[in-house]
């Protein structure tokens, strides 16, 4: 029989189950090759593959047993293949029991797992990790003080078999990723470093809302009362390509009964041949203010960031766009873009249902400066405009005290007269000073000392304690995802960074900061994968109500869970269950949550009938781990196993063969009965006993994350028909747990985890904050450090800034 | 002679003009390029195509031709091949040995290097197109382009490249269109002398950045000497381009114009994202940027790519190649694997209607197109087709299949490998683990 592989997907690389630390399966007794492995070879191989004959010149008696190095790790591979697919023994030879042959592809497997596991080994030590693709944009961002797109050419980071981007085994260097930092470099120091004469300042101001085209008006634009959807614009006619630019938008709201506030964006520029409005100036803010006391809001960005295309004469100039953002998911929205499509000719009234955002004045400045030069530019050039006679010796102290910033640590006198050699080479090519100090300083932009993370340790020394100024960067890549500010690097100076107590205050410091925002999103995003929401598409056809303008809200849910656990020291068992979730207007709608109005995330309280509460029932997971027409339970239950209990399986062997789909009834059966059938092939049984138990309890949620009780199911079409019919089944959300377990729903499986597995969630969130924080995958030699660790996050209660001040003190954070 | 100067004239052999400037230009002008380029193009999808039984109900929404007599039928899924059908030849029955028994899908990384996967720490070797680079780059102003639906490099297993270095190094594969035709056809700022200046800058710049990183190197351990003898790598081979720029400074590049191609599309698009990669890898080769061009349209895992069959209305890939035994699923996969030809069939057919010495400029491009899964899992039979380079004396019109009606009997895909690199004269005592060419397919 062929068998249906509904296969997970995920790396091959996290075949190398870490299962080694978890704690329910350490204890577990692996058989050993000499009391049980070899006695079950002699039986059943020994006869044709052993001493006397060496059917198709394979002997199994005498294999290497060297799984990391050895000759024979392809034939131990081969057999456990064969084991899998029940090819071997041959039909007509005696067959081991399921309990033999589980002994064997149990020792073979665990085997290779090790030996991936040591081949992978840095002892402890990580290697040289160079800054992510985000780190390099913020780092160059704060380095230059000019906020510009520095990582746009870079090739996408990957993420390690444990699921980070900041791993420096698996991030990569290329000549040409070496040739766009070179580029960047230079553009940001062509823009950083000024000449000459201040720029000619623009400033444009309206009260009245204009027409994106100059052909014909906007049908339902040109009022200042902007519903969502709608927008405000502001138009200049003569205007430049870069520079700084100012948004102030003077507005009231006007919020009908049972809404929320409009939320407010302002984005800047036009591309007309793709109508693609530029990219959004500031952050968006929710608008309050009355119309006796209207708000007065500010926004600042570049315009090298902006698309400002304006090829078409239907488009003149360059636009602003004041847009009401607020959305509850209805169809409000698709009423007003039907609107704009249909092109009324007449003005209608906003839509009174829904808040308004009335704009009383916008005003835009480009090119104003507090003084000239700009900060960015006596940041690095520390005379501004004027170039002392000894240009050599101004040129070495402008490296030395830029150099401090970029190597993130005082760089030696070697390091500074390096560059400076190859300022002297080349300044007498330029005519201008400050051409040739570009050059010396995008040489230190691409040295490695900047983009990597260095801490150099010597072949064969063994471990170290870390350098106060390696400790800064750490932490600060850690929290910030950029280069240490000035307090940390003068803490790093006189070394006080070092102590303990130091530390601890400093995690409170940087997590107070806005930078911190970085850190909960990067984290969040990596540990919990939501990026799967960009990876699933949901199927109109399936689910014709859903609204796809939901996804992002799913995504911030998680995000702001997690910041909410960590501000108000909530303890981390929320992550498995939880009494509150967060929520705005367009989420708690799709959820059918009432009460929430508005686009703002809040803590909202869970009652039972909501079903909600807890990772494992939040929308991001689920609708990241489904195929975007129905549930995909094994996802769901490798997601469970590798995000919340660090102990992922391995992966299908190869060739396992696909689920006979002739079976008799296969496609009216429900999921769980196909999967059951998939479960009786002992090949697939072994594992997905262990699996399926995870997913099989969360059925009741379809591939949007919505509560069901029935599913769709495909019906074989018959010879004659034209088209497959559908029909619904029961759901079926109940399963036995590998212990014996009974879990029936999602409920269930969360009191399951919370009394059965709240260990080895807790170490495994200490993994993979450890992970996130060194910058590389834990190793053997890490165990004591994490069991340490887990220790004092349970003493703290789970808190997580706790774990946070734990990991930064330990010896694991401080060594290398 | 330091080692600058080196690098220089070593890049400095053989320059000649590009190609086809020559071939708008004067009769001596042509006369000096007797001597027709020799093309090659790789492109890869995952998770397999279409492949019914024989028998089966929907056979004809199958990848592989329908053998009738003597001959041959293309079903629904190469339609679009029909009137090229003398430039296309359909190969079954190859599959690298080192992947047969490797995880489901996971063979994406050796189609192009047939390197053996030896678990977690797998290191892949050099792939084909960039020996092919390595003897022709210097001819042409850049030496490969490699391309990538998703961008980058991905990781071992589930790589988002083709192209590999000597040392085994993923090359990151580029994936927004308007970044491509800039690189091989903007003009950047400035003027020659400007540009001179910048890379005489830029080769000191590299040249003393490689000396003070030695001094570095010297204090790191083995584990980061590893990895930082990437970012050294790299340094060397960015001199090399910036030497290689400096003497095509006086070569203007060839002006192309910035609405032939639509860079704005987005990925979002699939059909149209493809078309235009096509059109780039069209426009590099017409103008003799390069001859070497490798594209991951699509790749196991990949965020964006993955979503293309989606975005058609059919289902990820993944789900086509796992729901292709269900009912309705070989149409299914089927109506994606005919996307990908249609796709395929514009730019073989754009090669074969432009004009190249006696013949069209297919005839001087050997393309390959396929993946490495049949059917879900099984990591043989290679659903491939092979187009053009028939003045490389390769002959058409033919479907082969090389395997002995088993599975494990398929031939090594180095043999194809091998043929083509030995038909570019890259070659001529095999590639990788190739056990002898593929005599069927050449005249």
């Amino acid at each position: 029989m062929r068998l249906l592989i509904l296969r997970p997907i995920y790396p091959l690389a996290a075949t190398v189950a870490l299962f080694l630390w978890s704690g329910q399966l350490a204890n577990a007794r692996t058989p050993t090759y000499e009391n049980e492995v070899a006695p079950l070879l002699n039986k059943y191989c020994v006869d044709c593959h052993g001493p006397d004959k060496q059917k198709n010149d394979v002997r199994v008696d005498n294999l290497d047993l060297d799984f990391v190095g050895g000759r024979d790790r392809e034939t131990w591979h081969d057999i456990l293949d064969l084991l899998h697919l029940g090819d071997m023994p041959p039909e007509d030879e005696a067959q081991p029991s399921d309990e033999e042959r589980q002994i064997l592809v149990e020792w073979i497997t665990e085997e290779m797992t090790e030996a991936a596991e040591i081949r992978r080994s840095t002892n402890g030590l990580g290697v040289l990790r160079r800054m992510t693709r985000y780190e390099y944009n913020n780092t160059m961002s704060d380095l230059l003080g000019v906020e510009l797109d520095y990582a746009t050419n870079l090739p996408p980071e990957t993420a390690s078999h444990d699921g980070f981007q900041n791993n420096g085994s698996v991030m990569g260097m290329s000549s040409m990723q070496l040739e766009y930092y070179l580029k960047a470099a230079q553009y940001g120091l062509s823009v950083a470093l000024v000449d000459g004469e201040q720029p000619k300042r623009y400033e444009a101001f309206t009260t009245t809302n204009a027409t994106r085209r100059a052909d014909r008006p906007d049908p339902v634009t040109n009022t200042s009362k902007i519903q969502p959807g709608n927008s405000f614009w502001l138009r200049m006619m003569d205007y430049p390509t870069t520079g700084p630019v100012t948004v102030k938008v003077k507005a009231h709201a006007v919020i009908p009964e049972g809404k929320g506030p409009p939320r407010m964006r302002v984005r800047v520029g036009l591309r007309p041949d793709t109508y693609v409005t530029g990219g959004s100036v500031g952050e968006d803010i929710d608008v309050w203010a009355t119309e006796d006391e209207p708000g007065l809001f500010e926004f600042n960005g570049r315009l090298e960031h902006y698309p400002m295309l304006s090829v078409t004469p239907n488009f003149p100039g360059f636009l602003v766009n004041v847009h009401n953002i607020y959305d509850d998911g209805g169809e409000a929205m698709d009423i007003f873009r039907l609107r704009i499509n249909e092109q009324y000719r007449e003005l209608n009234d906003p839509d009174p249902e829904q808040p308004w955002l009335v704009v009383e004045s916008v005003s835009l400045v480009v090119n104003e400066f507090e003084a000239w030069p700009p900060k960015h530019h006596t940041d690095i050039l520390y005379k501004g405009l004027e170039i002392p006679k000894n240009e050599t010796a101004y040129a070495k102290e402008v490296l030395k005290r830029f150099m401090t910033k970029a190597y993130r640590r005082p760089p030696t006198k070697g390091e500074v007269n390096d560059i400076l050699s190859f300022y002297k080479e080349v300044r007498p090519v330029y005519p201008e000073f400050i051409d040739a100090m570009r050059q010396a300083l995008s040489m230190v932009l691409i040295s490695p000392q900047f983009l990597y993370l260095v801490e150099p340790l010597e072949e064969g020394k063994g471990t170290r304690k870390l350098t106060g100024y390696e400790v800064a960067s750490r932490l600060s890549y850690f929290l910030w995802s950029t280069m240490p500010d000035e307090e940390l690097l003068s803490l790093a100076k006189n070394k006080k960074i070092l102590r303990a107590s130091v530390l601890r205050k400093q995690v409170q410091r940087m997590l107070q900061a806005p930078k911190a925002k970085r850190f909960i999103e990067q984290f969040t995003d990596q540990w919990l994968d939501l990026q799967a929401l960009e990876r699933v598409a949901v199927n109109p056809q399936f689910y014709p109500d859903f609204n796809e303008r939901v996804v992002p809200a799913m995504r911030e849910e998680s995000q702001a869970f997690f910041s909410e656990i960590l501000y108000n020291d909530l303890s981390a068992l929320n992550f498995l269950d939880s009494d509150f979730t967060m929520l705005n207007e367009i989420l708690a709608n799709h959820y059918g949550i009432e009460g929430v109005s508005g686009n703002a995330m809040r803590p909202v309280p869970l009652l039972p009938e909501h079903r909600r509460g807890g990772l494992i029932t939040q929308a991001s997971m689920l609708v990241g781990n489904s195929t975007g027409e129905d549930s995909h339970p094994i996802d769901r239950a490798v997601w469970i196993l590798e995000r919340l209990l660090d102990d992922p399986p391995s992966p299908p062997p190869a060739n396992v063969p696909s689920l006979d789909p002739e079976t008799p009834g296969f496609a009216q059966m429900t999921l769980k009965q196909q999967l059951e059938i998939h479960r009786m092939d002992p090949a697939c049984g072994d594992c997905h006993k262990n699996i399926d138990p995870w997913g099989i309890p969360l059925e009741n949620f379809d591939a949007v994350g919505l509560f069901r009780s029935e599913a769709v199911r495909l019906v074989a079409k018959k010879k004659g028909q034209a088209r497959n019919k559908q029909e619904l089944a029961a759901v079926d959300a109940s399963d036995m747990m590998a212990d014996g377990h009974e879990v029936n729903g999602a409920e269930e499986l969360k009191a399951y985890l919370l009394s059965e597995k709240t260990d080895q969630f807790s170490e495994a969130l200490v993994r993979k904050l450890s992970t996130y924080a060194l910058g590389r995958s834990l190793e053997f030699t890490d165990r004591d450090a994490v069991e340490r660790l887990t220790k004092e996050f349970k003493k703290d209660d789970y808190r997580l800034d706790d774990l946070i001040e734990s990991i930064v003190t330990s010896k694991l954070f401080l060594t290398r | 002679m330091n080692r600058r100067t080196f690098l220089r004239s070593a890049t400095g052999v053989a320059m000649s003009l590009p190609f086809l400037d020559c071939m708008r230009g004067t009769a001596t002008c042509a006369a000096a390029s007797k001597e027709l380029p020799k093309r090659l193009c790789s492109i890869f999808f995952p998770y397999g195509a279409s492949v019914p039984g024989d028998d089966h109900d929907d056979r004809d929404w199958g990848w592989f031709p329908v053998i009738e007599g003597d001959s041959f039928r293309y079903t629904k899924v190469m339609e679009a091949f029909n009137p090229l059908r003398e430039h296309i030849s359909v190969i079954g029955g190859l599959s690298h040995p080192t992947g047969r028994g490797i995880g489901g899908h996971d063979t994406g990384d050796i189609f192009l290097t047939g390197a053996s996967f030896g678990g977690a720490n797998f290191k892949n070797t050099v792939s084909m197109d960039q020996l092919a680079a390595e003897k022709y780059g210097d001819l042409t102003r850049f030496s490969s382009l490699v391309l990538s639906s998703d961008g980058g490099i991905g990781m071992p297993t589930r790589s988002k490249t083709l192209s590999f270095t000597q040392s085994g190094q993923p090359i990151p594969g580029l994936d927004k269109p308007q970044q491509i035709f800039d690189r091989l056809f903007g003009d950047g700022t400035g003027t020659v002398e400007e540009n001179r200046r910048r890379l005489g800058t830029e080769s000191s710049m590299l040249d003393m950045v490689m000396d003070q990183s030695q001094s570095l190197r010297k204090k790191l351990g083995k584990q980061d000497r590893e990895k930082y003898d990437e970012y050294l790598t790299s340094v060397r081979d960015i001199e090399q381009r910036v030497a290689r720029s400096q003497e095509w400074l006086d070569i203007p590049k060839p002006k192309v114009e910035e609405g032939s191609v639509d860079l704005a599309v987005s990925t979002d698009a699939p059909i149209e994202y493809i078309n235009t990669m096509y059109d780039l890898m069209y426009l590099a080769f017409q103008t003799d940027s390069t001859r070497i061009a490798t594209y991951m349209l699509s790749a196991m895992n990949g965020n964006v790519s993955n979503q293309f069959s989606k975005a058609l209305g059919l289902g990820s890939q993944h789900e086509l190649a796992h729901g292709a035994g269900k009912p309705g699923g070989f149409p299914r996969q089927g109506e994606w694997n005919q996307c990908l030809i249609n796709g395929l069939a514009g730019f073989l057919n754009k090669m074969a209607v432009t004009p190249e010495g006696d013949g069209c400029m297919l005839d001087n491009t050997m393309v390959l197109m396929g993946t490495s899964n049949s059917r879900t899992h099984n990591n043989h039979n290679y659903p491939l087709v092979f187009a053009g380079g028939s003045n490389m004396g390769f002959k058409h019109g033919q479907y082969h299949i090389f395997n002995e009606g088993d599975d494990d009997k398929d031939k090594p895909m180095s043999n194809l490998l091998f043929t083509m690199l030995n038909r570019m004269d890259v070659l001529d005592d095999g590639f990788n683990d190739s056990t002898g060419d593929l005599s069927e397919l050449q005249v």
